[in-house]
């Protein structure tokens, strides 16, 4: 599903002494099937852009369009649980929602609250569990008995349930150790291919964002700053450090290279293979 | 002379967990060290940091600290004034409506006189960089700004040693590199470091690191030593700091260097002298 961002405006409080704006002049499309990353420093206006997606937060002027759902400003009767049960949210720490008696209770929920047979929901959830990486004799057990990633993988078995063709990630993998970041990254990024979902992640990592997205979203103070390719995005590093941003590592060090060795230019790599084989010919092949 | 702290075999379980969470573990600290802990989750590595000061008591075992032990309950809170903690999500930390009377929150607590008070807010709100920031209200500053104030609040106290328990995780990359330079300004201050951290490019700022496995330490090195291990890291679910990393993917183009470069710029001198020579 498209998703197109009119002239959306969004504030706080609206009407308040402590009103304050949180989006402005945000137009933006992330077209159906595609992989969105999101970054912004702190503040910018990240998390106030996601709700708005699956319609937690209304715009206060102009206009959401999400497949055939519309969210307008000032406009009240928009089929919310339709537009819900195909937006899917992965908030950060998302364990903190698990609420059930058992693991498959909480992963069927979501199903069953938007209609499924319970017997249904039950084989579904039993599908995902290797997906996101767990034993199915989990199913029987508190989820408040298991570790922290377990738990986590819970509730994203639980999002997934409810099949969304949107799938809206915020710092899905915070504080994950490298290993459980790369699994769950992986996860995300399989899921999104097999079942050409529209993703959108939201991250504070421009490696996440420069290895998976097709499209990338730089916000800043609530507004669009930029959207791209990750080449157009990262070569604009003046800007991106003027507004509280990094380049990928890999970039950042061959723009360091491109300077102490006094060279016309460097090629973008994304990854430490790209650059070393770039650095490796560099000197192999010095002065041909 | 002992070590700042001490643990002599400890072993922690969680109430109603089948396994130990830290297992059979002695290991000192000595004053103004800057260790980091690392190890997958799970590893016992938050478990291990509220070992320190009396969050946890160890199941068997001591900890001591500054010479008292953390089992003794009559001590426990000239412990906490010893080893304070910054935790990763600012927001569950403050409990005032201003900087201010967060900073002044646990000064209150040890029952400090006014003017003290007020002589140490100024003192480390300037230090952290957050002075301008004392009158604003805590939820409405960015996540660098928040855990600078947290850490300001933590060093009111002014304990001796201070635990980051993955501190910076949840920050953007500036914020991360303003709480990077506060950590590295404390340390130079004296004061003793333990980082429990997932990021090995702030690991490599370490003088020494802890690696933590299934809750037993399984390495231990200055970080020079431990990411020549690349192989055994990977074993255990870690990474290499982004220089070690790309000079492993170098040596497999045949460009050998003469040591383990821990930092970007140090790697970059090392490509320079190599390329000049040939």
């Amino acid at each position: 599903m498209d998703i197109v961002f009119s002239e959306v405006e969004f504030r706080y409080m609206k009407g308040t002494p402590f009103e304050k704006v949180a989006l402005k002049n945000f137009s933006v499309t992330i077209p159906s099937g595609s992989f969105t990353a999101v970054i912004g420093h702190t503040g910018s206006g990240k998390s106030t852009f996601i709700q708005h997606i699956n319609g937690l937060l209304r715009p206060s002027a102009g206009s959401v369009k999400v497949g055939k759902y519309e969210l307008k400003a000032g406009e009240k009767k928009v089929n919310l649980k339709g537009l819900r049960k195909r937006v899917g949210l992965v908030f950060q720490y998302p364990e903190h929602q698990l609420f059930e008696e058992t693991v498959e209770k909480d992963i069927c929920f979501g199903p069953i609250n938007f209609g499924l047979p319970k017997e249904k929901a039950i084989r579904r959830a039993k599908e995902l569990l290797p997906l996101v990486g767990l034993r199915e004799d989990i199913l029987s057990t508190s989820p408040f008995q298991l570790s922290g990633g377990q738990m986590r993988r819970v509730a994203i078995a639980g999002v997934l349930a409810v099949q969304p063709s949107v799938l809206v990630l915020d710092e899905p993998a915070a504080s994950l150790d490298p290993e459980g970041r790369d699994q769950m990254m992986k996860l995300f990024y399989d899921y999104h291919k097999t079942n050409e979902t529209t993703t959108v992640l939201v991250t504070h990592h421009m490696e996440d964002a420069a290895k998976y997205a097709d499209q990338i979203i730089v916000l800043h103070n609530g507004s669009i700053e930029m959207v791209g390719g990750r080449e157009l995005i990262f070569e604009q590093a003046t800007r991106l450090h003027e507004i509280g941003l990094d380049l990928p590592k890999s970039v950042r060090f061959l723009q360091s290279i491109k300077e102490k060795f006094g060279l016309d230019e460097v090629p973008m790599h994304f990854d430490t293979k790209g650059t070393s084989h770039f650095l490796g010919n560099l000197i192999k092949h010095k002065g041909e | 002379m002992s070590a700042l702290i001490s643990l002599d075999k400890v072993t922690f379980q969680y109430e109603y967990a089948n396994d130990y969470a830290i297992k059979d573990l002695s290991v000192s600290i000595e004053a103004n060290e800057w260790v980091a802990i690392l190890g997958r989750n799970g590893s016992g590595k938050s478990t291990f940091g509220r070992l320190l000061n009396g969050l946890h008591l160890p199941t068997k075992g001591t900890v001591m600290v500054s010479g008292l032990s953390t089992k003794n309950e009559s001590d426990i809170w000239s412990i906490r004034n010893v080893v304070g903690m910054v935790f990763q999500n600012p927001d569950h930390q403050f409990v005032a409506t201003t900087v201010r009377d967060d900073i002044a929150f646990g000064l209150e607590n040890l029952g400090v006189s006014r003017e003290i008070m007020e002589e140490r807010i100024t003192k480390y709100a300037s230090l952290v960089g957050i002075s301008h920031l004392l009158e604003a209200e805590p939820h409405r500053l960015s996540g660098g700004q928040k855990q600078r104030v947290a850490i300001a609040g933590i060093m009111a106290l002014e304990p001796e040693v201070i635990v980051f328990d993955e501190a910076t995780s949840m920050l953007d990359p500036i914020g991360r590199k303003e709480v990077m330079e506060t950590i590295q300004m404390l340390h130079q201050r004296g004061v003793t470091i333990i980082s429990i951290t997932h990021d090995m490019d702030e690991a490599v700022l370490a003088s020494r690191l802890l690696l933590f496995h299934e809750g037993r330490l399984v390495l231990e090195g200055r970080p020079e030593e431990l990411f020549s291990k690349k192989e055994r890291l990977k074993e255990l679910g870690l990474s290499l700091p982004f220089s070690v990393e790309l000079q492993r993917e170098l040596e497999e183009e045949g460009i050998t260097l003469r040591k383990t470069c821990l930092s970007e710029s140090e790697l970059m001198n090392e490509l320079w002298t190599l390329y000049l020579a040939k």
